[in-house]
Order: structure tokens, then C-alpha cells, then sequence
């Protein structure tokens, strides 16, 4: 559990996040999202403010936890190598100021694969290299929460890829500041948005994505089978199948909801599941926001009226099927 | 070249001077160039000027107000008195003195400069690996600034040595005590010593211009962060 609570004339914030998952910040340039992460990690010791995480108190009107006893890590926007160490000494600087044992560094380094670059300095190392090596040295101090300031910014595509499923598979509570949505529904649990200095809104992944401009919702999935270029994945609403040339085993599939059709009577066709609607509500006239329920895993869906058959008939409680046309590998 | 024992012990004292004010130059300049490259302070454009005074003071104006304040009716002079200590005019204590406060700059403004380059985040970095703030310094700061820090020290050493109107005014013109390697020129000069002048002014010419050429290196060659 994260509680802050800062009344700066640039930022005025309090939240209280359970921080299980990952968290992600958005919010435009200027917002305060990297003033926040300062804040928790201690690097802006000027301000007055309550910081507390667990049941340690980090900052209050008496105390101040200076950034090396915070136990964070922190992944800056710049990338940050000690320019004059090389990659296995940068990864040594942190693992000795730690408990971290020999077989765990071993094992971030291969699954960060940076295990053939130890011996480079940091200047002959490329920018997705450089932040796989910040990465892993960030996890050498055996951080307790870890805070990442837009780090896979300007990064290819295949070193973004293993540093984001590494992330998710850490299971660390972490904040993750991003200007890339697609990162976002990649890796968040839950968004908080902030706008001048002020949290605008906070949610889970699903219910704040209509307000990031994505019209859909996301499930997790584990790939099952991919045969003649159709990927078939387990989610937690049913078996999903669709055309999909680049398979993950583990993934999030976005569903759009001008890729989904609501039908009132069962068809024949393999991406159709039951669901009971819990809540109707009609938005702007011409749209319809259903709240199903595929036996236990809740699911907002925001539906065109015209697409739904008698759309006056729908009732809550009623059993409707749900047919996914497409699914986007995230 | 020939030169007599006379300008050897100049030499010996030029170079002794500037060893013991460089040594103790770099422990006042480094955390004096840390606070003015990191610290946030109301104060910093009075320290920044007062260190960098003596770039375009006249020697004999820093060596003036020195004299008075090291003289017997000065505050240092007083001090000196009540605490038994001799004088610091015209002895090697009061030249090293006066060479610290004149060389000052040279050693503080490109160490500062050294470190605005690594940058705050460096530390801070460091400090989210959990370094405290003496081990920071320790072992990110002062190991990217080493050849920023040499550099300063060469400057600093070679501007004592090139030292002419302030060392006269304060340490006077005392053979084996105060006499240096410049005074010594300047000796030879008024007694018109045209050709033993000549030599050891070679001599200094070479020695500076050696120490010009190393510090060229050091700063375009061997710095790592020119390779980035």
C-alpha cells in the first residue's frame, strides 16, 4: 500500500494505491509524472509532504527516509550507466549494496539477455542494450518497488518486447510512467491519469481504457495452440481463436468493441460466450454500455444501439452472447 | 643549458611551493566545486565571484590587501600573535597562503565544470542502488571527474610555478626561502644577466609548455566522456 499526500503549487496530490500490480501513470508532458516518482523515491527532499509505504513512513512533517534507505528502484528516462564502469561492474555497484545472491544476477541477466555484454562499457552498448543493463541493475539492488520513468522511450521494438514481459512476469509492485498506451494495456493493472499537477482519474486497466481513447477491453491470455497461421488462447472468459501472425505465450488481447457482436440467441460460431448482463446504461443517445458477467469475470463492453438487435428487450439479469470477431495481440 | 645552484634551489622551492598548494588546493576545491555544482544556494553567485576574483584581479592588489591582513595590525596577524605563531609575510607558510587564494580558480572552475558535465542524475542514480551520500561521491563522482581533477591539479601546480607579482609582494625576495624560479628571472634581469635569464626562463617556457600539452591530452584524449 502506497499513501502520498503533497499540496505543492505544481502538484497537488493524495492517493492511497494498493501497489500489488503494476501501476501505470499517464498523463501529458508537464503533468507530474516524473515530479511524482521523485517524490516516492525521495529525490525531492525540499518538499513538504506524507509518504508512506506498507507500514513504513517514508516522509511526514518529522521524517525523511533519504533514497538509499527507501529499498526502490528506479529506471530514469535518460538512461543513466556509470560511464566509468562496464556491465558487469555497473551490475556489481548495486548487487553490493545488496542482498542479491550470484544465481539471481545470473538469472536477470539471461532472461534480460545481457549476459554476453558484461565486459563493454557503457558507450559501445546500443540504447536497447544500455536500458537492459539499467534494467538489471535496477533489480540488483533487490528493490521493494520499482519506479520506471518512460524507459523503453526511442527503444526497438524486440528489446521494448523483453523488458516489458520480463516486467510483468517480476510480480513487483511497480509504477510505470509512459507516454505509450499500447505499453500501458501491455503491462498496467491499474492508471491513474493525471492532469496539472492533479489526479484526473483512477481505475482498473479495463474501466479507465474508454478514457485513454480506446474503445474495448483487454484479457489475459495464454497461447494454446497457433496452427495454419490461427493462434488459439486460453482467457478467462473462454477459448479465443483468430488469425494472428506473431504468437506470445503469455499475452493481452485487445478486444475492440467495433470488433465484438451482442446476440440475444446462441450461434454457431467458435468465439461465442454466455454472459449475464449485470448493468445497462444508455451514453449519448446512441450507444449502449453493458456490464457482462462470463460466470465470475466481469467485462465492460460500450456498443453501438443500431448494432443490437431489439435493443429495448435486453434486461439485467438475461443471459446475451458475446461473439468476438478479432482479437489484437498486445 | 647551464644553470647555477642558485637557480636550482629556485627551481627546488618554485616546485615545492606548488606541490604544497595544489595538495592543498584540491581538498578545498573539491568539495567547494561539489557544492557549487549540486547545492541549490542564495549565496552562490557571492562564492562563485569571490573564487574567481583573482582571474582578473591585479596580482598586486590581492598581494596588498594579503600583506595587511597577514601583517601585525591585520586580523590573520593577530592571530598569528596570540597563538605564537611567526608572521606569514616573507615565509614559505604565507606564499603557499597567497598561492592558494591566487590559483583558486584554476582548480575550482574546471573541477566544477568536470562535474556539471557528469551531472546530479549520476548521483542520484547511485543513490536508488542504495549508495549513501559519502559512498556516492566516493565511487560514482570522484572516479568519472579523475581527469577532470588532474587537469585542475596541472593547472593549478603549473600557474603557482608561472607566479611573479604576488609572491614578491608577499614572500618578498629571500634566497632558498621565498626566492622562486620567477624572481630569480627577475633578478638576473635588473642586474642585466641577460643569458643566465635566458636559460631559466627557457627552462619554465618548456616546463609550462609540457604541462599545457598534458593537460591538452588528458582533456581530448583520454576523457571518457568525449567518447560518448
Amino acid at each position: 500500500m502506497l499513501y502520498l499526500n503533497y499540496a505543492l503549487a505544481y502538484l497537488n496530490l493524495e492517493f492511497d494505491l494498493k501497489c500489488t500490480g503494476i501501476t501505470a501513470l499517464c498523463g501529458h508532458s508537464g503533468a507530474g509524472k516524473t515530479t511524482l516518482l521523485r517524490l516516492i523515491a525521495g529525490l525531492e527532499s525540499r518538499h513538504k509532504g506524507i509518504l508512506k509505504f506498507d507500514s513504513r513512513t517514508w516522509q511526514d512533517h518529522r521524517i525523511f527516509v533519504p533514497p538509499h534507505k527507501r529499498k526502490i528502484g528506479y529506471v530514469f528516462q535518460d538512461i543513466q550507466l556509470f560511464k566509468h564502469l562496464n556491465v558487469s561492474d555497473n551490475l556489481a555497484y548495486a548487487a553490493a549494496r545488496s542482498r542479491i545472491t550470484v544465481a539471481e544476477i545470473d538469472e536477470i541477466c539471461k532472461k534480460l539477455q545481457i549476459d554476453n555484454l558484461m565486459k563493454k562499457m557503457s558507450h559501445s552498448l546500443s540504447g536497447g542494450e544500455k536500458q537492459r543493463v539499467a534494467f538489471a541493475r535496477c533489480l540488483c539492488s533487490k528493490p521493494e518497488l520499482l519506479l520506471l520513468d518512460e524507459p523503453f522511450t526511442a527503444l526497438e521494438e524486440n528489446s521494448t518486447n523483453i523488458l516489458l514481459d520480463y516486467l510483468v512476469k517480476l510480480k513487483l509492485p511497480t509504477i510505470y510512467v509512459s507516454h505509450s498506451l499500447d505499453e500501458v494495456i501491455k503491462v498496467a493493472d491499474y492508471i491513474v491519469q493525471i492532469e496539472h499537477g492533479k489526479i484526473l482519474r483512477q481505475g482498473s486497466l479495463n474501466y479507465m481504457l474508454q478514457f485513454l481513447g480506446r474503445n474495448g477491453f483487454v484479457l489475459s491470455a495464454q497461447l494454446l495452440s497457433h496452427i495454419k497461421r490461427v493462434s488459439s488462447y486460453q482467457t478467462l472468459i473462454g477459448t479465443i481463436n483468430f488469425p494472428d501472425l506473431n504468437p506470445r505465450t503469455t499475452a493481452r488481447l485487445f478486444i475492440d468493441n467495433r470488433n465484438i457482436q451482442i446476440h440475444q440467441h446462441h450461434i454457431l460460431s467458435e468465439n461465442c460466450f454466455a454472459a449475464i448482463i449485470d448493468a445497462i446504461n444508455f451514453e449519448q443517445q446512441y450507444f449502449c454500455r453493458l456490464s457482462l458477467n462470463f460466470s465470475g469475470v466481469g467485462v465492460e463492453v460500450l456498443i453501438l444501439c443500431s448494432k443490437l438487435s431489439n435493443v429495448n428487450n435486453l434486461v439485467i439479469g438475461q443471459t446475451i452472447f458475446l461473439e468476438i470477431q478479432y482479437a489484437q495481440v498486445i | 643549458m647551464m644553470l647555477n645552484s642558485d637557480d636550482w634551489a629556485s627551481i627546488y622551492l618554485s616546485m615545492k611551493l606548488a606541490f604544497t598548494s595544489t595538495v592543498i588546493l584540491l581538498l578545498i576545491a573539491i568539495p567547494l566545486a561539489m557544492w557549487l555544482a549540486f547545492k541549490p544556494s542564495n549565496f552562490k553567485a557571492v562564492i562563485s565571484s569571490l573564487v574567481t576574483l583573482p582571474l582578473i584581479l591585479p596580482p598586486t592588489v590581492l598581494g596588498f590587501y594579503l600583506l595587511l591582513a597577514m601583517g601585525p595590525h591585520g586580523l590573520v596577524g593577530q592571530i598569528c600573535l596570540k597563538l605564537g605563531i611567526p608572521l606569514l609575510p616573507f615565509s614559505f607558510s604565507g606564499l603557499v597562503i597567497a598561492s592558494i587564494i591566487y590559483s583558486m580558480p584554476f582548480v575550482v572552475m574546471p573541477i566544477q565544470n568536470t562535474f556539471l558535465a557528469i551531472g546530479k542524475t549520476s548521483l542520484e542514480v547511485a543513490a536508488t542502488l542504495g549508495a549513501a551520500p559519502t559512498d556516492r561521491i566516493f565511487s560514482v563522482l570522484l572516479p568519472q571527474a579523475k581527469i577532470g581533477i588532474i587537469s585542475a591539479a596541472v593547472l593549478g601546480f603549473a600557474h603557482t610555478v608561472g607566479e611573479f607579482g604576488l609572491i614578491l609582494m608577499i614572500g618578498g625576495n629571500i634566497p632558498q626561502k621565498t626566492q622562486v624560479a620567477a624572481i630569480q628571472i627577475y633578478n638576473y634581469f635588473e642586474i642585466y644577466e641577460y643569458s643566465q635569464a635566458n636559460h631559466l626562463a627557457l627552462f619554465l617556457l618548456g616546463f609550462s609548455f609540457v604541462v599545457l600539452i598534458f593537460v591538452y591530452i588528458l582533456n581530448h584524449k583520454l576523457n571518457p566522456l568525449s567518447h560518448n
